[in-house]
């Protein structure tokens, strides 16, 4: 569980999410909490949809924000990655996040988006 | 104990939360410190900050603070060492052969130099139908003179002869050809009816992927809640101008020097370090929380999964390399409890087999492993009768008349535990046959096979009995001299802690 990254958006803009994992990586999913004073679930995603060449998206509704979390089954003594690609309205931006092996047999990263 | 931030240099801070956050190579080694802060030791700063917090957020900073170290340690040691050019042979003919490679890229998977720029490695496009998956590679090595030569050298001429013989032989002249084939099942899905084969993690990570999203949540709903209010009371600590030109940064804003928060610096590390709290106490309760439920056993069940792969390859040196050689492999690995038996025995179902994860970790099984690997290997004879150094014939040269050479070794290895139970745990067996057969021309130079069977009998956690039956085609290969079949029975205590 740690936060990797954070943005700032607006309702009604367009969430995209890109992966593409490496081979220590066994499974995945992703999963979008929506926040209106507590965090419920919005959507969940098998990682392999993600891998596709156009991702998986979603629209940003009226909130406070929302949680994308990544949860990763790893290998022991490996080091497991995933490159993430995440883009709001066009806007995109890459991420190299490692999901450390020592913290498994399923770690979590996450990032917030805050709209405003 | 809580910390404030006039004790503390900007730099510790930074890099305690680098440390917690993994973010190592985001340290701002050259933050600024606060004007009038002390510098206490590093060692003692992280000290006093590990000892206030929470204990079970305690191991992963220690951890953490140690791999820290290790990266110091190592960066130090690397940059001492002294650097060797490395020979560009590799790069060399890379440079050569690059503008004919184009005309073949579509077929070429992959143009690797090895790491001591020794050899270059092509790699072609591996060819699949159904599940059948040939690779190709072709390794162009730096030609050498083979012992063979060199030896019948004599010794006060040999470096000016291997010298000279090097110059004759060309950059492409020492090739080895290889072909590897194995059966590789390209999707694996929870609805399959037959088994699946190999080990490409992509082909299970559709399947294994549902497996995780039909485990329940794990709830660590209080610590997300919590640290939804504490990123953006940090984040607006920070002036506008610099929250705008780092928001999107990676880590942000770990990574933000504390002084960056100017006059809000010392309420920005507390919550910081409350932050650190709930990120631990989230992921230790996820590692708990998965560990229960038997995730530890997933990578068993893919390493387990059956894979037979056939490896071949034909290797041949330059003029005075020495002898032409080929060889082959066959090598077969199952496990009994592997990811074709939680899809049957869970009828494809997700949710089922989740539950028989914790079935499997319980059984402690899957340690359970087959695995047969041969491998032949024949050089063909090689002769040289005279050596010419730039038309001089070498003076003292012994001919050399290698006779032909062919090796068949084999080893097979299964182990399983048994059902019955001695002292209230399962015994083990485990049964081993290894061999090699050498000949030299036509003649057996080597002919040795071995085979055992253990029993390990529990007696508890940490004594265990092995009793072995060992069989020898030749006598001299045990350690009774004058049976072809010999007994052991063993005792064995595991050392506490160890």
């Amino acid at each position: 569980m740690k936060t990797v990254g954070f943005f700032p958006g607006k309702a009604g803009q367009r969430l995209t999410i890109k992966t593409k994992p490496n081979d220590a990586i066994l499974g995945y999913y992703i999963l979008v909490d929506q926040w209106k004073g507590a965090p419920s679930t919005f959507v969940k995603w098998n990682g392999t949809e993600a891998e596709g060449a156009n991702g998986v998206t979603f629209d940003l509704e009226p909130a406070d924000g929302y949680d994308v979390t990544i949860k990763a089954e790893v290998k022991k003594d490996a080091t497991p990655k995933i490159a993430v690609t995440l883009a709001i309205d066009g806007t995109s931006k890459e991420y190299d996040i490692e999901f450390p092996s020592s913290e498994g047999p399923v770690v979590s990263r996450d990032w917030n988006i805050f709209l405003h | 104990m809580r910390l404030t931030h006039p004790h503390i240099s900007g730099r510790v801070i930074a890099a305690f939360l680098c440390v917690f956050f993994g973010g190592l190579a985001q340290i701002d080694a050259q933050a600024p410190l606060p004007a009038g802060t002390a510098s206490p030791a590093p060692e003692a700063v992280l000290s006093a900050t590990v000892g206030s917090i929470r204990d079970d957020a305690r191991a992963s900073i220690l951890t953490a603070a140690k791999q820290l170290q290790a990266v110091i340690k190592h960066g130090v040691v690397t940059s001492a060492n002294a650097t060797t050019a490395p020979d560009g042979y590799a790069s060399r003919v890379h440079a050569s052969i690059q503008d004919y490679l184009n005309f073949f890229s579509a077929a070429i998977n992959q143009v690797e130099e090895s790491a001591n720029g020794q050899s270059l490695i092509l790699r072609l496009n591996p060819v699949r139908t159904g599940i059948n998956r040939v690779g190709l590679s072709l390794t162009l090595t730096k030609p050498s003179v083979s012992s063979l030569v060199e030896q019948s050298v004599p010794e006060d001429a040999r470096a000016s002869v291997v010298g000279g013989l090097e110059k004759q032989q060309g950059d492409l002249d020492d090739t080895t050809f290889a072909v590897a084939y194995s059966f590789v099942t390209p999707k694996f899905e929870w609805t399959a009816t037959s088994p699946c084969f190999g080990r490409d993690p992509e082909t299970y990570r559709d399947l294994l992927s549902g497996l995780l999203m039909a485990a329940p949540d794990v709830d660590v709903r209080a610590e997300q809640i919590a640290l939804w209010q504490l990123k953006k009371t940090v984040i607006a600590l920070l002036p506008e101008s610099v929250r705008m030109a780092k928001v999107n940064e990676v880590d942000f804003p770990l990574t933000v020097p504390l002084t960056d928060f100017g006059a809000n610096a010392g309420v920005a590390f507390q919550l910081a370090t409350q932050w650190g709290q709930l990120e631990g106490r989230g992921t230790l309760k996820e590692q708990q929380f998965f560990t229960e439920l038997g995730f530890q056993t997933v990578e068993d069940l893919y390493d387990n999964q059956p894979q037979l792969s056939l490896v071949g390859s034909y290797h041949h040196p330059a003029r005075f390399g020495g002898p032409n050689e080929w060889s082959a492999n066959v090598e077969l690995q199952f496990g009994r409890y592997n990811i074709n038996r939680l899809v049957r025995e869970s009828r494809g179902n997700a949710a089922a087999a989740v539950q028989l994860l914790k079935t499997y970790q319980a059984a402690n099984d899957t340690a359970d492993k087959f695995v047969l690997v041969a491998t032949y290997k024949h050089r063909e004879a090689y002769a040289v009768a005279t050596l010419d150094i730039g038309g001089s014939p070498v003076t003292g040269f012994t001919p050399i008349d290698a006779a032909s050479y062919s090796e068949l070794s084999a080893r097979l290895q299964w182990g399983m535990k048994l059902h019955q139970l001695v002292f209230a745990s399962r015994p083990r067996v485990d049964v081993t046959l290894e061999g090699i057969r050498t000949l030299e021309n036509t003649t057996v130079t080597k002919n040795r096979w071995v085979g055992s069977v253990t029993l390990t009998m529990p007696v508890n956690d940490a004594i265990s009995v092995p009793l072995s039956l060992t069989y020898a085609n030749k006598t001299e290969y045990l350690d009774q001299k004058d049976r072809r079949l010999s007994a052991h029975l063993g005792f064995s205590y595991r050392l506490p802690g160890l």
